[in-house]
C-alpha cells in the first residue's frame, strides 16, 4: 500500500475515531444516565 | 477587475460586520450577554465561531503557501491530526468548563482550584499570548489589503483595526459569534468555489493530478511527503512525517484547550451543542483544508514561482478567479483574519477585567463599561505595536498559539480528570509550561540552540509543565473544596438528560463517522488512484529512454 493510500485512510480514520469518541461519550453520559434515572424513578414506591 | 473593485468589496464586507456588530450590541443587557453571548448560542453559531476564530491569515497565507511550495500532503497529515482536538477538547474538557458557569476559561481554573492566583496566571497567559497572536493577525489582514489594492499599509491597518475593534467593543461575544458565523460562511463557500475555478483553469481534476504527478519543477509535489532532497524544507520523507506528527499533536492540544477555542463552549446553549459543534467543526474544517490545499497546489500549473508563496491565494483571486469571485475570495481572506482578531481582542479584554483584577462592588452596568474601555485601550496598544513592529505573521501566529498547548494543556485535562492535581501544581504547571516553551523557542530562534523536531519547544514545554504538576502536586495536598468542585463537575446536569437531544447529538457523531468513510473513499478514488497511475505511466515512458542513454554511453 502506498504512502498516499495511508494518508487517505488516515484522514478518514481520524474522523471515524472522533465520531466514535463522541458517540461513546453521549451514550455513556446522557443516554445511559437518563435510562438509569428513569429506572430509579420506577423503582421508587 | 481593478484594485478599486477589490478595495470596494473588502470595505463593503467590513461595513457589513460593523453593522451586524452594532445591531447585536443593542441586545447586550448584561455581563453574561457580553462575555458569553447569554450562554444561549445554538450549534450553527458555535461551529461558525469555532472555525472562524481558528482559521486566520495563518491558514490562508502561511499554511496555504506551504502547500503551494509542495507540501500539501504533509499539511494534510498535520491538520487531520490537529482537528482531532475539537472532539477531544469538547468531550474531555469543554463540556466540563461549561458546567462551571464561569465567564472566562481562566475563571474556570480559578473556581476549580479555588485560587485567584491560578486564575490570574491563566489570565496573564491569555493577555500575553493572545496579544501577540492578535498583533500577527492584524498585520496579516492589513498586508493582504495593502498588497491587493495598493493602499499604504498604515491606512489599511487603520481600516482593519477600526473594523474589528468597533464591533467587538460594542457587542462583545454576542456580536462576535454572529459576525464569526457570517465570516465562516463567506470564506468557506468562496474557498470551495475558488478550488473549483482554479482546478477548471488547470484542465480539470484528473488532468491536474496527472500533470502535477509529473511536475518537474517541484518533484513529488502531490506525494504524501512533498518535495524532499537537499535544499528542500525536508530532506527525507521521515523528516516531513515527524514534523507533521509533532506539530499536529501540539496544535491538537491547542485546539482542545486554548482560550479562543474552549471559551466558545461557555457560550453554548447546552452540552449537546458543545459535542455537536465539535463534530461538525472537525468534519467541515478537514474538508475545507482539502479544498484549500488542492487549490493552492494546482496554482503551480498556472504559475510555479509566486514569491512570497504566502500570497498564492491573493494571486489566484486577482488572476484566476472571475471578477466577483475574486473580490469575494479577497474579502474571505480578510474575514478569516477579522474573525480571529475580534475573538482575540474580546478574550484579552475579558481577562484584563475579570481575571487579572477583581472588580468587587462594581455593578453590572459599570462592569460592562469597564470591559468596553479595556477593549479600546488594548486595541490602541495593538494598533501602535502593529504600526511600529515589522510583520512576522506566521512565526508569531505559530509561536503564540502553541504557547497554550504547553501552559494550559496538562493543567486543563488534569483539572477534570486528575484527583491529585493541587492548586499549587496547577499554578506552577501554567507558569513553567509557558516560560519554558517561550525561553527554548527564543534560544532556537536566535540560533543559540538547535533541537531535533521531536524536541520542539512545544514538546519540551508540555513535558516540563506535566513534570512540574506531578512533582508539586505530590508535595502538596488537595483541599476539600477542590475535591468537592471536581466531583460536582462530573455530575451530569439533569437538564442535559433528554432523549431527543441525545438522539440528535448521536446523529452528529454518526455523521462524522460517515464523513470519515466517504472522505477516505473519495481520496482513494480521486487522489491515490490517479496519482499512482500518472506516476507509473511516467516511470513506464521514461524508463526506456533512460535505458537507451545508458546503452549509448
Amino acid at each position: 500500500m502506498s504512502g498516499e493510500m495511508y494518508l487517505a485512510l488516515g484522514c478518514g480514520a481520524a474522523l471515524v475515531l472522533m465520531g466514535v469518541i463522541a458517540y461513546r461519550a453521549v451514550t455513556a453520559d446522557y443516554v445511559v444516565a437518563e435510562r438509569d434515572e428513569q429506572d430509579d424513578k420506577n423503582i421508587e414506591p | 477587475m481593478t484594485a478599486s473593485h477589490y478595495a470596494a468589496g473588502i470595505f463593503a464586507s467590513v461595513v457589513v460586520y460593523v453593522l451586524i456588530g452594532h445591531y447585536a450590541g443593542r441586545r447586550v443587557k448584561g455581563v453574561d450577554d457580553y462575555y458569553v453571548a447569554g450562554r444561549n448560542a445554538p450549534t450553527l453559531f458555535i461551529v461558525g465561531t469555532l472555525i472562524a476564530s481558528f482559521l486566520s491569515t495563518a491558514a490562508f497565507l502561511g499554511e496555504t503557501g506551504f502547500a503551494y511550495q509542495g507540501y500539501a500532503g504533509v499539511m494534510l497529515i498535520l491538520v487531520a491530526l490537529n482537528l482531532m482536538g475539537y472532539v477531544i477538547g469538547a468531550v474531555y474538557f469543554g463540556r466540563y468548563i461549561r458546567r462551571s458557569r464561569a465567564i472566562t476559561v481562566a475563571e474556570y481554573f480559578g473556581k476549580r482550584f479555588n485560587s485567584r492566583r491560578v486564575q490570574a496566571a491563566a489570565g496573564t497567559t491569555i493577555i500575553i499570548g493572545l496579544s501577540a497572536y492578535l498583533l500577527a493577525v492584524t498585520q496579516g489582514a492589513s498586508l493582504v489589503i495593502s498588497e491587493a489594492v495598493d493602499i499604504p499599509y498604515d491606512v489599511t491597518l487603520l481600516i482593519v483595526w477600526c473594523g474589528y475593534t468597533w464591533f467587538t467593543a460594542r457587542s462583545g461575544s454576542q456580536g462576535v459569534v454572529v459576525t464569526d458565523t457570517v465570516m465562516f460562511f463567506l470564506f468557506t463557500i468562496i474557498t470551495f468555489a475558488a478550488a473549483f475555478y482554479i482546478i477548471s483553469a488547470t484542465g480539470g481534476w484528473f488532468d491536474t493530478i496527472s500533470t502535477l504527478a509529473a511536475f518537474d519543477a517541484k518533484p513529488g509535489i502531490i506525494s504524501w511527503h512533498g518535495v524532499n532532497g537537499p535544499g528542500a524544507r525536508f530532506e527525507a520523507p521521515v523528516d516531513a512525517l515527524s514534523w507533521a506528527l509533532v506539530l499536529g499533536a501540539a496544535w491538537g492540544i491547542t485546539i482542545a484547550v486554548s482560550p479562543w477555542q474552549s471559551s466558545r463552549y461557555l457560550m453554548a446553549k447546552n452540552e449537546h451543542v458543545v459535542i455537536r459543534s465539535a463534530c461538525a467543526a472537525t468534519g467541515i474544517a478537514l474538508l475545507f483544508y482539502c479544498a484549500l490545499f488542492a487549490a493552492a497546489t494546482s496554482v503551480n500549473l498556472l504559475k510555479a514561482d509566486i514569491f512570497p508563496s504566502e500570497t498564492v491565494m491573493i494571486w489566484a483571486a486577482m488572476n484566476v478567479l472571475p471578477g466577483l469571485a475574486g473580490v469575494l475570495l479577497m474579502s474571505g481572506i480578510v474575514a478569516a483574519a477579522l474573525s480571529s482578531a475580534s475573538t482575540f481582542l474580546s478574550l484579552i479584554a475579558f481577562s484584563a477585567t475579570n481575571d487579572l483584577v477583581e472588580l468587587k462592588g462594581v455593578n453590572e452596568h459599570r462592569r460592562l463599561s469597564l470591559s468596553r474601555y479595556a477593549m479600546l485601550i488594548i486595541g490602541v496598544v495593538i494598533l501602535g505595536l502593529a504600526h511600529w513592529q515589522p510583520p512576522a505573521i506566521l512565526e508569531i501566529s505559530y509561536f503564540a498559539a502553541t504557547l497554550f498547548a504547553s501552559s494550559w494543556g496538562p493543567v486543563a485535562f488534569m483539572s477534570v480528570w486528575s484527583e491529585r492535581i493541587t492548586s499549587e501544581g496547577a499554578f506552577w504547571g501554567i507558569v513553567v509550561g509557558f516560560t519554558s516553551n517561550f525561553v527554548v523557542k527564543m534560544l532556537t530562534l536566535y540560533g543559540l540552540l538547535t533541537l531535533p523536531v521531536l524536541l520542539d519547544p512545544i514538546v519540551i514545554g508540555i513535558l516540563l509543565s506535566l513534570l512540574t504538576i506531578l512533582v508539586i502536586s505530590r508535595c502538596t495536598q488537595v483541599t476539600t473544596q477542590e475535591r468537592g468542585y471536581r466531583e460536582d463537575l462530573h455530575k451530569t446536569p439533569a437538564a442535559e438528560l433528554d432523549t431527543d437531544k441525545s438522539n440528535a447529538t448521536l446523529k452528529f457523531a454518526v455523521g462524522l463517522m460517515a464523513c470519515g468513510a466517504v472522505l477516505a473513499f473519495a481520496m482513494a478514488l480521486f487522489y491515490v488512484g490517479p496519482q499512482a497511475t500518472a506516476t507509473n505511466d511516467r516511470e513506464f515512458t521514461t524508463a526506456p529512454i533512460e535505458r537507451n542513454l545508458v546503452d549509448e554511453r
